[in-house]
């Protein structure tokens, strides 16, 4: 049997036990940023809060990109008219592996296993961008950002450098159907994207998603203000 | 002094669960990382290869990977074609992989490419 004192021991340390369970559920809670009702029907492809650390699996099975610093991430504008009308982004699926197949002829990605992204109608993609503005995680990484000038780059020199000289055409495309599958399309970036974003992420992708499937490539801060010069011209000279 | 282990072990316990690892593998990692340019099977054909000016390695080439030393590998994995005066196509995953996680997938380079049991 067991006695008074050994019971009551056990009483303690089963209370101490709960109250940092408590403890942390509430830290844990607090964290999280309150994310409006809005969203909900868009948690099941989409992270909405950050979650609190991510494995390469988890990375591997996401189907929609994550969207808890959308309010440091998009243009509102671009926002609220893809929300209406959504075209493709990453033309191989979030992540490729789950829409490849092999053939004889080489891999190819099976473009019908794709997602169709629900479309919205105006008033719900005002509200939904007003939403995901509230969603601000991430934004000690922009806070002192520094942007230079971003100037325009012709666009023989700009594709050059994309595409010989940094590689990023090996997974991006920087015209509709022309360059890599793997990664989201950069022809529409500079519209789709905050400016901070962009350089940022280019900069370290890793910060501001550490599963990120892109490589950091250590780029000088010149290195990125020219290729983000190309992403404006890309946008800016469309035909 | 008691009631502290049992809060520390209570910890432990919420957060280990919480991060508990799947087992981390090379095939995994090739999977993740390599197989867009590598292809699926490590043959050279990605989906990626139709718009590179320059193939990607093709894996499974018994020769050409055998005359590699997996200090080799190491080294173009860890640091990029560029490393080995070969194509700044094949990126650096430096700030991705950890040294084990390249070690990983140099063992599964020798299973692609010569049928070595992966450690
Ligand atoms: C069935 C799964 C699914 C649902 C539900 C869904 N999405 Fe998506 N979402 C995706 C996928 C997949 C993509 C990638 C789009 C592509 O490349 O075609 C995406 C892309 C996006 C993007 C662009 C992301 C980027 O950075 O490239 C935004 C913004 C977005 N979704 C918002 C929403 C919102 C808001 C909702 C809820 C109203 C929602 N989505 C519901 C799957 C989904
Ligand atoms: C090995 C393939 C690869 C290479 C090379 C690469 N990227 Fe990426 N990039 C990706 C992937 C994959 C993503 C999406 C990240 C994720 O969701 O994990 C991405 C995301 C991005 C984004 C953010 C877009 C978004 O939707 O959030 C930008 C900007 C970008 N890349 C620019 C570049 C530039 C510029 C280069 C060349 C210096 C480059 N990338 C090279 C694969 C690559
Ligand atoms: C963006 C496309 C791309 C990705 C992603 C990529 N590679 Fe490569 N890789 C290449 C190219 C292109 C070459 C050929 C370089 C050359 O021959 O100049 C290459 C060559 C290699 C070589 C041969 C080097 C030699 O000695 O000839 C190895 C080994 C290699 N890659 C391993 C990997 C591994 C492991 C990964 C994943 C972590 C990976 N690669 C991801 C494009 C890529």
């Amino acid at each position: 049997m067991l006695s008074e004192a050994k019971l009551m021991t056990i009483k303690i340390n089963l209370l101490s036990m709960i109250a940092t369970f408590v403890m942390l559920m509430t830290t844990m809670a607090v964290k999280a940023n309150p994310v409006d009702g809005i969203l909900s029907d868009c948690m099941a492809c989409h992270a909405v809060s950050e979650p609190s650390e991510m494995t390469l699996d988890e990375r591997m099975k996401r189907i929609g990109p994550s969207l808890f610093y959308a309010g440091n991430k998009y243009q509102a504008i671009w926002l609220e008219k893809w929300l209406q009308n959504p075209t493709r982004l990453f033309p191989a699926g979030v992540y490729y592996g789950e829409h490849t197949v092999v053939t004889d002829e080489g891999d190819i990605v099976l473009e019908t296993d794709l997602v169709t992204h629900p479309k919205l109608d105006q008033q719900q993609a005002q509200e939904v961008t007003r939403a995901l503005f509230k969603l601000k995680a991430n934004s000690e990484i922009v806070a002192d950002l520094e942007v230079g000038e971003i100037k325009k780059v012709s666009q023989r020199m700009g594709s050059l450098n994309f595409r010989k000289f940094k590689g990023c055409a090996s997974c991006h495309q920087d015209a509709e159907g022309d360059g890599g599958v793997s990664g989201p399309e950069l022809y529409t970036a500079f519209e789709r994207f905050q400016l901070t974003y962009l350089i940022s992420y280019m900069q370290n992708p890793q910060a501001w998603e550490p599963k990120s499937l892109m490589p950091n490539q250590h780029l000088k801060q010149k290195d990125v203000e020219k290729l983000v010069g190309y992403l404006k011209t890309l946008s800016e000279d469309k035909p | 002094m008691n009631k502290l282990a049992i809060v520390l072990v209570t910890l432990a316990c919420v957060f280990s669960s919480h991060s508990q690892a799947e087992p981390m593998s090379g095939k995994k990692l090739y999977q993740a990382y390599c197989a867009q340019c590598h292809g699926m099977e490590g043959d050279g054909y990605g989906i990626n290869v139709e718009f590179m000016e320059v193939l990607p390695r093709d894996h499974t080439d018994t020769e050409e990977m055998s005359s590699r030393t997996d200090e080799d590998l190491f080294k173009v994995i860890k640091f990029g074609g560029k490393s080995i005066d070969k194509s700044v196509l094949m990126p650096n995953w430096d700030s991705i992989l950890t040294d084990d996680e390249i070690d990983l997938l140099v063992s599964h380079l020798r299973v692609l490419c010569c049928e070595i049991e992966e450690e």
